[in-house]
């Protein structure tokens, strides 16, 4: 029905192209009891390997898809008569990836970084989204369908994001999420956005057109802001930094933990201070970024503090000016090790830098393909609390997969299917599917 | 010159001919175009391969045997055009053939290193593509503390730009490069009617021609050494002595080029070296029938001038389609994934191209763009001993280099890789032990029995000390 010209999925893979270490094949995910009364008009994928994104790994597997959601995975289920049953072969089924920390899709390249203030919690990363952006199809070809578009690193403390998934109707686009803020120290939020804030158009950021213009700098507008909010939620005290009041109950709602609280830095020292600030006002936060992550590894297992972890640049990229370091190539092999609670993420990046590249590259030095796979699925899923919608292919969460041509981030493989809601967003034929966005 | 070329040579032999022999055992033997041997065993004897087999191949009693089961043999890759390894790769002067790039080659770089971490026997170091016609290339071994120690084939090609260089339009970029050949035949056209006189003194004879018909005359006794230094590499290049390498950004610039290739009569001497817009001409590319080298960007990205469209090509794809041989180069160069020259080749294959046609583009075609095809490009009896010991299949992206032989002796072992560790994981390593240097002794090319402290006993004049005389 929806996927019309059933072309066999055979027909891209190259021959051996999935040999694998083993696999443990798990018994199938619980039935939804409603699988027992499937309709015909179920959708039923069956492939050489189905990933759930929790780990588990039915080889072959089944799953099966009804009104936009996921029916059941598993290696052997009922299914209704008269289904209609795709064989794709020896291709492998996973989740749709989940970026949580997404940079991409807004109007333009600064299109979200706000001039009037450095601290903008009351503002919606949402208002500066065009889901009509070319970037949305990128994604989709990465086999990216669900991304949080955090705020924009040239605040200190900036807008809150949004998720979207990065296909189907624009109307259904939209994804609610529990507010997350961000703030951004070190260099970033006093250089970055230079060419794109008057008066300084003669030069690099300057006081007059920004305030902080070193790390102490964006140290103290954070500190500062949540001074004036406490007063001003305990006593009602106006900002004399011209704060508005929204967005000082913003950060009231950050004290209270009812908004989430990420620290963008990327070099070790900026890890410190974002423990040091985060304690002053007894804050927890997740890491965004990262990049130094592997040298301050005792501080995040002691701290428990989660990362998103990356990007590691592979190709040049117009924020790479900002990277001060490289990232040590296996971090996220060490954030595993270690026991720290990490996601993958790709940042501004799509294609060769993209988010199956990360996974790529993390695997490429020493991570666990199983665990690879969790960083760019369910991890990241549950990192912006969507752990109940998207991320694995589990009953009763919403019909996005991807089907790679082989072994899901080799280097040779890549998406050929991907379903948003049970409905294709890129075709067999490499097609972005318009009538479904 | 006859000292230097001698001294040349027995450098070269130095680093190769060591009297021993080497045995790769027990790996998976993978060639570039897809023929595996399993359990393979190649044997290296004097530099070349002697010997390409299954398990039943004797292996000579003194060889030193690398086991490499469950890895995969693999020939040495090759990068065919690349600024790696050089200090300034641009030369400012836009006519600059009489430049060498042998100056700008920094032994020491740390891309070097790279090189063998990454698989690459072979690097061609030529200038970069801002000029009009640059100095001479040099293929090297990217491995030893002289250029001269490093040197496969000094003084092998020139660089043409039919793309514009910095500040120059298409017009003057041509108007440029054709002036540069007028003023060659101007100036060989004077020598040549000096030579004549003199000729014509040594017999005696008066002088009874017209300077036309004197500089005709004369051209047969004209040698290199008449002219001055810097018309002579190009005037080798004007007689077809050397290959061109000729940077053509865009498609147009690769119709432009041929038009001006045909009209020098050098079209047999060319190697394109191709921008991504360049695949729209992948036809006349083709009918030129020449080596392609593609640029480290494989996507071709173009908006629409009319309907504003965006589109996206995958370049190496409209050349395998095409039948067209290709030749890649990493993206940059970096310890990442995307500045490796397989991952290039595995990327084609992710975008359907052939798998044996991604790895000839890193290794046979690679060896034939740079005239060596016969010596380099896969493990065949003959050719010479550089074979990479990989951790499992080049386009897997787990795969590392275990060890990699140059010529036959050990140029790498990632066991003693000193600064991978630094590289893969930011930790800081103690200072540096001569013997935990990845290229120590043993690995290094061996030491000429001259001190280290003497010049370079062949510093390459325009004319070159090498192959072309």
């Amino acid at each position: 029905m929806i996927l019309a010209p059933m072309i066999l999925v055979q027909s891209f893979l190259a021959p051996g192209a999935l040999a694998l270490a083993a696999v443990h094949a798990a018994d199938s995910v619980p039935a939804d009891p409603s699988a027992q009364k499937l309709r015909a008009d179920a959708l039923v994928l069956q492939a050489a390997e189905v990933h759930v994104g929790d780990g588990t790994v039915f080889k072959p597997g089944l799953v099966i898809l009804l009104d936009g959601k996921v029916v059941a995975a598993g290696q052997s289920l009922p299914l209704p008569a008269g289904a209609n049953v795709i064989d794709c072969g020896n291709a492998v089924i996973t989740p749709g990836l989940v970026d949580a920390a997404c940079q991409l899709g807004t109007s333009a390249l600064f299109g979200s970084a706000e001039q009037g203030s450095e601290v903008i919690p009351q503002l919606d990363m949402w208002d500066a989204l065009d889901l009509y952006s070319k970037d949305f199809e990128r994604l989709v070809a990465d086999g990216v369908t669900t991304v949080f578009i955090t705020g924009e690193a040239s605040s200190v403390i900036s807008a809150k994001g949004t998720a979207v998934k990065t296909g189907g109707p624009i109307g259904e686009r939209r994804v609610a999420v529990k507010p997350i803020v961000k703030a951004t120290l070190g260099p970033e939020s006093s250089q970055r956005g230079a060419g794109n804030r008057s008066p300084s158009r003669f030069g690099g950021v300057n006081y007059t057109a920004r305030r902080p213009t070193t790390r102490m700098g964006s140290a103290w507008v954070f500190r500062k802001a949540f001074h004036d909010a406490i007063a001003f939620r305990d006593a009602g005290k106006p900002s004399n930094d011209g704060l508005e009041p929204d967005a000082m109950r913003a950060l009231a709602d950050v004290l209270a933990g009812k908004t989430a609280l990420r620290m963008q830095v990327r070099e070790a020292l900026d890890f410190y201070t974002s423990v040091k600030l985060a304690d002053e006002f007894g804050l927890s936060f997740t890491y965004e970024y990262a990049t130094e992550a592997a040298q301050c590894i005792d501080l995040l297992v002691a701290r428990k503090l989660p990362v998103i972890f990356g990007p590691v640049r592979t190709t040049d990229s117009t924020f790479e000016q900002f990277e001060a370091a490289q990232p040590a190539l296996d971090t996220a092999r060490l954030l595993a090790e270690k026991g720290v609670p990490f996601c993958l993420t790709a940042s501004d990046a799509s294609g060769e830098g993209g988010l199956p590249r990360q996974a790529g590259v993390a695997i490429r030095n020493g991570l666990d393909r199983a665990r690879a796979l969790r960083a760019v699925t369910s991890d990241p899923a549950a990192m912006v609390g969507l752990e109940g919608r998207v991320g694995r292919l589990a009953p009763g969460l919403d019909a996005d997969l991807v089907v790679w041509n082989g072994m899901p981030f080799d280097d040779t493989a890549k998406p050929v299917l991907v379903l948003i809601h049970g409905r294709p967003v890129l075709d067999l034929q490499g097609k972005f599917r318009k009538e479904n966005s | 010159m006859v000292l230097s070329s001698l001294l040349a040579a027995s450098l070269l032999a130095a680093t190769t001919a060591l009297g021993d022999s080497a045995a790769v055992r027990g790996g998976t033997i993978l060639q570039p175009d897809g023929t595996r041997i399993e359990k393979g065993i190649v044997v290296i004897e004097d530099g070349k391969v002697t010997a390409v087999g299954g398990p039943e191949t004797p292996i000579p009693a003194a060889a030193t045997v690398l086991e490499a089961d469950g890895k995969v043999v693999f020939p040495g890759m090759i990068l065919a055009h690349t600024q790696v390894g050089l200090d300034i790769p641009n030369e400012n002067m836009p006519i600059a053939p009489f430049v060498n790039v042998y100056d700008s080659i920094e032994p020491n770089s740390a891309e070097y290193e790279e090189c063998l971490r990454t698989g690459i026997t072979t690097v061609h170091a030529i200038q970069g593509n801002n000029t009009v016609i640059g100095g001479l290339s040099r293929i090297i071994r990217p491995q030893g503390d002289m250029v001269e120690y490093m040197t496969v084939r000094p003084d092998y090609a020139l660089k043409i730009s039919i793309t514009p260089r910095n500040g120059f339009n298409r017009m003057t970029q041509l108007a440029e490069l054709r002036r540069a050949f007028a003023d060659l035949k101007a100036h060989v056209d004077a020598v040549a009617e000096r030579r004549y006189e003199e000729e014509q003194k040594k017999k005696e004879e008066k002088v009874l021609v017209l300077p036309d018909e004197a500089a005709k005359q004369g051209l047969a006794h004209v040698t290199i050494d008449d002219l001055d230094a810097r018309w002579r590499t190009l005037w080798r290049a004007s007689k077809g002595e050397i290959p061109l390498f000729v940077h053509c950004d865009r498609a147009m610039d690769v119709s432009n080029g041929i038009a001006w290739l045909r009209e020098a009569k050098l079209l047999e001497k060319a190697v394109f070296v191709v921008g991504t817009e360049a695949h729209k001409a992948a036809g006349a590319l083709k009918q030129a029938g020449r080596p392609v080298i593609l640029s480290g960007a494989l996507v071709h990205k173009e908006t629409d001038p009319l309907t504003g469209k965006e589109s996206e090509v995958f370049v190496p794809k409209v050349f395998a389609d095409a039948g067209l041989p290709f030749v890649l180069q990493p993206n940059g160069f970096a310890f990442n994934a995307d500045g490796l020259l397989w991952y290039q080749a595995a990327r084609c294959v992710r975008e359907g191209v052939a798998r044996d046609v991604a790895l000839k583009s890193v290794t046979q075609w690679a060896a034939d763009a740079i005239g060596m095809g016969d010596t380099l490009g896969s493990i065949a009896p003959g050719k010479w001993g550089n074979v990479a010991i990989l951790s499992g299949d080049p386009l897997d992206q787990a795969t590392v280099v275990e060890k990699l032989l140059l010529e036959g002796r050990l140029a790498y072992d990632r066991a003693t890789d000193r600064r991978l560790k630094e590289l893969a994981t930011g930790q800081e390593l103690a200072a540096p032990s001569a013997e935990a240097a990845p290229t120590a002794a043993p690995a290094a090319p061996a030491a000429p029995a001259a001190p280290a402290t003497e010049p370079p006993a062949a510093p390459p004049a325009g004319g070159g000390s090498g192959s072309g005389k």
